[in-house]
């Protein structure tokens, strides 16, 4: 992981298009952190080629940006640090911002081209591009799965035996969601359309049933549980004794057989 | 105004496209399609149209061949176990995603 705003290095990532062995580190729209160190490598022939043609190297920097800002597609700066030469050859790091429109959906490991905003070319050649990708920083309520999201719905025993209607979180403002009774945990209920936008048809939030038990309890809730106990013929383990049952009465067979 | 295009799986992009951006020749794209590396977005397709997001495969392999040395066969491998590791990413972060976040 990256830790962003800390004073250790962030990712380093280069392309190379032509022969400086730069490399850039990255800034994202949340804090500036850079770090730079060198990187050499032998010139193959194929990229002799690709120097000849003058193109400017290709960058690529992390942006890390939160679940509501690709939901809303909202407009981040990106900063970086490009590698330029002066009027006397010698290489400077220049700063530079550049002000980037989410595409709404975008999703995590996604890169956004920015055309000719990389390396400067060479003897005419062609700038290069720079690379946002997108990473998406961990939700506090929300799990991602591609333009999925997935939230912990969870409920009280009762609420989970008898049916609920429970008003629901999703990016796009709150709904109600009615759980039926005999809902048990694990079980997602699906609500399509309310994941993350994309250009093809939204995605899906799920709601993944957990069912919370209280740490501790009144004497007037242990008084209704153990009533509850006598009352319900309810065997959550009944496939375990189906199943030794069974393994018993195997053996017996083969034991009365021998 | 920054021009931003996103490499997602539904805008398409041709063969050329794919070959200029990563300064990959002609020839060697094609030989990732043939190798199974890069998939057409449609095989009916004539000429063959590619996803946007298959650029970053590319670019991977432009890389690789540069920073790397790697002859074809080499490149073809590698790339094909950082596909692999890409798919069980994903397969990991569904997994984890659809599960819920026990606080004990």
């Amino acid at each position: 992981m990256i830790a962003w705003g800390s004073a250790r290095p962030a990712r380093i990532f280069r392309r190379r298009r032509n022969g400086n062995s730069a490399s850039v580190a990255v800034a994202t729209a949340l804090i500036s952190t850079t770090s730079t160190w060198p990187i050499s490598c032998p010139p193959s022939a194929a990229r002799a080629a690709w120097e000849a043609a003058g193109a400017g190297q290709d960058y690529e920097v992390v942006a890390r940006v939160t679940l509501e800002q690709v939901y809303r597609g909202d407009q981040i700066e990106v900063r970086v640090e490009l590698p330029e030469t002066d009027a006397r050859g010698l290489p400077h790091r220049v700063p530079r911002t550049f002000q980037v429109t989410l595409p709404k959906g975008a999703q995590s490991g996604q890169r956004l081209r920015l055309p000719g905003k990389g390396g400067a070319g060479v003897n005419g050649g062609k700038a290069g591009d720079l690379y946002v990708v997108i990473e998406l920083a961990p939700h506090s309520l929300y799990r991602v799965s591609g333009r999925d999201l997935f939230i912990d719905l969870p409920l009280a025993p009762w609420e989970a035996a008898l049916g609920a209607t429970v008003e629901l979180p999703t990016l796009g403002g709150a709904v109600e969601l009615v759980v039926s009774p005999g809902t048990s945990s694990g079980k997602q209920l699906r609500l399509a359309g309310r994941g993350l936008p994309a250009p093809d048809g939204a995605g899906d939030l799920f709601a993944v049933v957990r069912v919370e038990v209280p740490k501790s309890i009144g004497s007037r809730e242990r008084e209704l549980f153990r009533q509850l106990e006598q009352a319900s013929g309810f065997n959550p383990r009944a496939h375990w004794e189906q199943w030794t049952r069974g393994t018993q009465g195997a053996q017996g067979a083969k034991g009365a057989g021998a | 105004m920054t021009e931003i295009i996103w490499l997602n799986e539904v805008a398409l992009c041709s063969f050329e496209h794919l070959a200029d951006l990563s300064g990959l020749s002609l020839e060697e794209v094609r030989e990732l399609v043939d190798s199974g590396v890069l998939e057409p977005a449609d095989r009916a397709a004539q000429p063959p149209l590619f996803r946007l997001g298959s650029l970053a495969a590319v670019n991977s392999a432009r890389r690789l061949r540069d920073d790397f040395e790697l002859d074809r066969n080499g490149l073809t491998l590698a790339l094909r176990l950082l596909q692999r590791i890409a798919e069980l990413e994903r397969q990991v972060q569904t997994l984890q995603a659809s599960h819920t976040a026990w606080r004990g």
